[in-house]
């Protein structure tokens, strides 16, 4: 794969919407963590703007984390929170299916996250990040499997194998027809026959 | 479907957001991670959409401008790629040209999102001759993030040919001989099945030999003759000298001399007739198979043939003697009816800056050598004693002829082949001393002599520059070839290009001349 296909930026995002969810971040953290939250708030915007939405995420959280040492109350939390997923969900109104996006987007948020707050309640903190990657794994890995199913890219076991045959077949006849093509041309084609 | 470097980056910023989680003890930031995660797996789905409707509604050709070219042509293959649905995708189209094709530069085309169409036209060289298929087209599709590769379009179809002569005249004097098929007639009588003739009865013919019904019809005992079967022999005497090299590309004195044999053996194949191969370098004897039948020889002979190629010229001083004297002189032959007693007188004209000089060199055979040897044998004056050690010579010239390699080459395929065969004799006019003697050689024993020959100013580059002397150059050939076929037995044909032997002849009749 050539370097051109990497450098499509689809991480980043910098429409209208995009641009109004990093600034909703900025107001919220502002609203929530005083004048230190706004600063950590423009960071986190900035680092959206410049590399994209998942480094916003990332960079929002830890910024978080920094603002609130002793742990967040469920009201800020639950308005920051608002603000990351409007610019998760910010690009899709751009996209042919929007709604679906948006479903995949918010069940995939709350399977997740619901999953990681389920198990931090009985379990360790340890087990609920472990659950959070295979889940995600696990979902990758099932849509990777339906894009294959519905663009018929993957043939089923015994139809695999007939085909592989066929393929050989084809590959053996090719190689005897020029050598064939080759050898017998100039003496199926006389000018004279003596 | 598989993440590009970008997507990984970003499964890996999911991952080290919850190692984070995990140090700092702060589920917090395993939020971050589920977002993280999430936005992932909404792009992820997005792509797979996307993909799928590209799919639908892309069109994508690749077409080469000719499906039928020669080993070593050049020609144009346009790959077009169409999209009627508008992605975020970027797709990359890649040709599927066959492994036997070769492009400057790699052939492929984009389509951006914005991009409803694009194509590209490359030039491909096709150096293996055979029938080519592309493969499928490659479209490999990505949003940054994921990518997938896929395989669509047609699979035309090549057929590269090797590089033959297009036309080959085989004829006389620019005459195409007519083209004959079927079992050859055989001079000889004896038991078959065709009838011959009748004749009268003679002492010592069996009575079951009687023909009754014209015994009866003209009183006396007659015996009816049959028309003999027997198998032809054939001897393919290939010459693949250096001086066979000569003409342009794929066009060579040997590429059409192979053609023409290759005729002659599946007619031979094709008549159940014996045949055998002896093929002649510049160092001699390259290959030799013994009259067997077609059935087993013919495709080791075919073989064979298709895989001569022009030996590099070892230092034969007399063969190349023999040659000049071809390319630069102006041979007259007596037309007395004894051919034993025929000479050659060689006149030549060498140039040497502004001077030329005149040489008169006669050939002598080895019969006429021998005769005046013995003529000189009883005589012990001084005009004997003087000439005497010249004629005793011969035994030298027959040693030279039998080192010459065409002639050693037919030798031994006569020599083994013991009986009646038919030799065809393929070569070039370079050595006309050579291939008399060894014409002479092959029809020993009432055998018949096919003699087909290049000439050579049909096949020099260059050589028909000047119409007028080329033309006179193949008169000078021509009355070479008439040579050997008024020899009992023997055809000599020559083989050419069409097309240059046509110039040459018209020129010869804009002139007024004939061949």
């Amino acid at each position: 794969m050539s370097a051109r296909i990497d450098a499509v930026p689809a991480a980043t995002g910098r429409d209208w919407s995009t641009l109004i969810s990093l600034a909703a971040i900025v107001v919220a953290f502002g609203a929530v963590a005083g004048p230190l939250g706004a600063l950590a708030g423009i960071a986190t915007a900035l680092v959206g703007y410049l590399f994209g939405t998942p480094y916003a995420l990332a960079a929002g959280h830890v910024a978080l984390v920094a603002s609130f040492p002793d742990g967040i109350d469920p009201l800020p939390f639950v308005i920051v929170e608002v603000t990351f997923i409007a610019v998760l969900l910010s690009p899709v109104p751009w996209t042919e299916s929007p709604g679906r996006i948006t479903i995949v987007a918010i069940t995939s948020t709350l399977t997740l996250a619901g999953a990681a707050w389920l198990i931090v309640d009985s379990q360790s903190l340890y087990l609920a990040a472990a659950t959070v990657i295979v889940l995600l794994a696990i979902a990758t890995y099932s849509l990777h499997r339906l894009e294959l199913v519905r663009l018929g890219l993957i043939p089923d076991h015994e139809d695999g194998k007939q085909a592989h045959q066929t393929n050989t077949d084809q590959t053996d006849e090719s190689t005897t027809d020029t050598d064939t093509e080759t050898s017998v041309k100039p003496t199926t084609e006389p000018t004279t026959d003596i | 479907m598989y993440p590009t470097r970008q997507g990984w980056t970003v499964a890996a910023l999911a991952v080290v957001l919850a190692v984070l989680a995990v140090v700092f003890a702060r589920p917090l930031v395993l939020v971050g991670s589920a977002l993280i995660g999430a936005w992932l797996l909404a792009h992820q789905y997005r792509f797979t959409r996307d993909l799928k409707r590209t799919v639908e509604s892309l069109s994508v050709v690749q077409s080469p401008a000719r499906t039928a070219v020669q080993t070593g042509d050049e020609t144009p293959v346009t790959l077009t790629a169409t999209r009627e649905a508008k992605t975020e995708l970027t797709l990359e189209v890649s040709a599927g040209l066959p492994v036997a094709a070769t492009a400057t530069r790699p052939f492929m085309v984009s389509l951006e999102p914005a991009i409803e169409q694009a194509n590209r036209t490359r030039t491909v060289t096709w150096p293996v001759a055979g029938r080519h298929t592309f493969d499928k087209i490659t479209v490999t599709a990505t949003d940054g993030l994921f990518r997938e590769t896929i395989t669509a379009g047609s699979t035309p179809t090549v057929t590269v040919e090797p590089p033959s002569p297009r036309s080959i005249h085989v004829g006389e004097g620019g005459d195409r001989i007519a083209a004959s098929y079927g079992s050859h007639e055989s001079i000889r009588t004896g038991t078959g099945i065709e009838p011959a003739e009748i004749r009268e009865y003679l002492p010592g013919d069996t009575g079951k030999r009687i023909d009754w019904k014209a015994t009866a019809r003209h009183t006396t005992p007659y015996v009816r003759e049959y028309e003999a079967e027997s198998d032809r022999r054939t001897l393919l005497a290939v010459d693949h000298r250096s001086s066979l090299a000569m003409g342009p590309q794929g066009e060579t004195k040997l590429e059409a001399l192979r053609e023409v044999a290759l005729v002659i053996a599946g007619n031979t194949r094709r008549l159940n007739n014996p045949l055998g191969l002896v093929t002649v370098g510049d160092g001699g004897i390259t290959s030799y198979r013994r009259i067997a039948s077609s059935t087993v020889n013919y495709r080791p002979i075919r073989r064979q043939l298709l895989s001569l190629e022009p030996t590099i010229a070892a230092d034969t001083p007399f063969s190349s003697q023999m040659g000049t004297t071809t390319m630069n002189s102006t041979e007259t032959t007596s037309n007395e009816s004894d051919a034993s007693q025929s000479s050659t007188a060689s006149l030549r004209t060498v140039s040497a800056g502004e001077n030329s000089v005149s040489l008169l060199r006669r050939n002598t055979t080895p019969t006429d050598a021998q005769r005046s040897l013995s003529d000189l044998e009883g005589t012990n004056d001084a005009f004997g004693q003087t000439l005497r050690p010249f004629y005793s010579d011969q035994q030298r010239y027959r040693e030279r002829i039998t080192e010459d390699p065409l002639y050693g080459a037919v030798h031994r395929g006569v020599t083994n082949a013991q009986g009646s065969i038919w030799t065809v004799i393929c070569t070039d006019d370079s050595r006309p001393a050579e291939l008399r003697e060894t014409v002479s050689l092959a029809r020993q024993g009432g055998s018949e002599v096919l003699v087909l020959l290049a000439p050579s100013v049909l096949y020099e580059p260059g050589g028909l520059a000047d119409i007028e002397q080329a033309y006179d150059r193949y008169v000078e050939f021509e009355q070479f070839r008439r040579e050997l076929a008024r020899i009992d037995n023997v055809t000599a044909l020559e083989v050419g290009p069409t097309d240059r032997l046509s110039a040459v002849i018209e020129a010869g009749r804009s002139r007024g001349g004939h061949a």
